[in-house]
């Protein structure tokens, strides 16, 4: 079955990057958000299995996404892609609960890179 | 007669975004810097008369006097100023973190030329390689040094009918310190920008 997949970014050409960065026929159903507000509004209605998150963000940025998510137990895998890259907002995610944080741009070798690692392709 | 940037919906957003990623290793420059955190907010595209620079510096408009600092620079031919802006109290943060004493305005116009070219270097940089067009920067120089934010004006965009303008913030986490990165070019630049632009959106 296909896995929930939440794109969350305010930017549609980074949420078109992510999505061309996909594996080649990784079976996901993709919704997107552009703003963290609406992200959190879609984990809750069971739409993110995995998210793929911005940080900098209008309405609500990727930490208070994570906040929320940790709040309301929800058992999304958060993949955080931003260009955000100071060391210390990758400890700070992944403290909140993020599985991993991959630079921007982000590419299709990057991403399959993190989600072998992981098992999760 | 009010400014409008010329971008499409599309364009401004590509436009922000490969800035976003510019201005987050820019970033972290500044964080290595300064040895703190560094909150980033969404960058903001602007179109003024050249002779009103304050109006694309919404995030210093505080009151405070400020200071500047101007670098031109080419990015392939389209040719562009990074200015950089500071509020005073910055300075007090700026040489508490890098231990310097700033005792007269000398020392303030390094200090603040060094913070500049640290940011540009790593924003223009990371610009010029999303863009795919090769980077040349100039000489940086101090263009206001504890001014009022409406008298600050840069003689060399002057002529242009229209600045167009990338605001980029950086605020130090728990301190005063607030800067502002500010990307200007003209109608003419703004052309090939979007020339550039339509070729990435494509993509």
């Amino acid at each position: 079955m296909a896995i929930p997949l939440l794109i969350c970014d305010d930017s549609n050409m980074a949420r078109k990057q992510v999505t061309r960065s996909l594996p080649d026929g990784w079976d996901v159903d993709i919704t997107y958000a552009t703003n963290g507000v609406e992200g959190i509004e879609a984990v809750r209605a069971g739409h993110a299995e995995m998210l793929f998150l911005d940080l900098t963000m209008p309405e609500m940025d990727g930490y208070e996404v994570l906040e929320h998510i940790r709040a309301e137990k929800h058992k999304s895998i958060v993949i955080v892609i931003s260009g955000d890259i100071q060391p210390e907002a990758r400890e700070r995610v992944l403290a909140l609960g993020a599985l991993e944080f991959i630079k921007k741009p982000i590419n299709k070798e990057k991403l399959e890179n993190v989600l072998q690692t992981y098992g999760l392709i | 007669m009010p400014y409008s940037a010329p971008f499409s919906e599309d364009q401004r957003d590509c436009l922000q975004e490969l800035t976003n990623v510019a201005m987050g290793a820019a970033g972290e420059s500044l964080a290595a810097f300064t040895n703190t955190f560094v909150t980033l907010s969404i960058p903001v595209i602007s179109a003024f008369q050249p002779s009103e620079i304050s109006v694309g510096l919404k995030s210093v408009q505080t009151g405070e006097n400020v200071s500047a600092v101007a670098q031109p620079f080419q990015l392939g031919d389209i040719e562009c100023y990074a200015l950089v802006v500071i509020t005073e109290s910055s300075f007090t943060d700026l040489a508490q973190f890098t231990g310097r004493w700033v005792d007269n305005e000398s020392v303030a116009g390094e200090l603040l030329t060094d913070m500049a070219k640290t940011l540009n270097d790593t924003c223009l940089n990371g610009m010029s390689e999303m863009m795919d067009l090769p980077l040349r920067v100039e000489t940086p120089d101090v263009v206001a040094l504890n001014t009022p934010l409406e008298a600050l004006q840069l003689q060399d965009i002057a002529g242009w009918d229209t600045a167009i303008s990338i605001e980029i913030n950086y605020h130090l986490e728990d301190h005063p310190f607030n800067c502002d990165l500010l990307l200007l070019f003209n109608d003419q630049s703004a052309d090939e920008i979007r020339m550039v632009l339509d070729g990435m959106i494509d993509i």
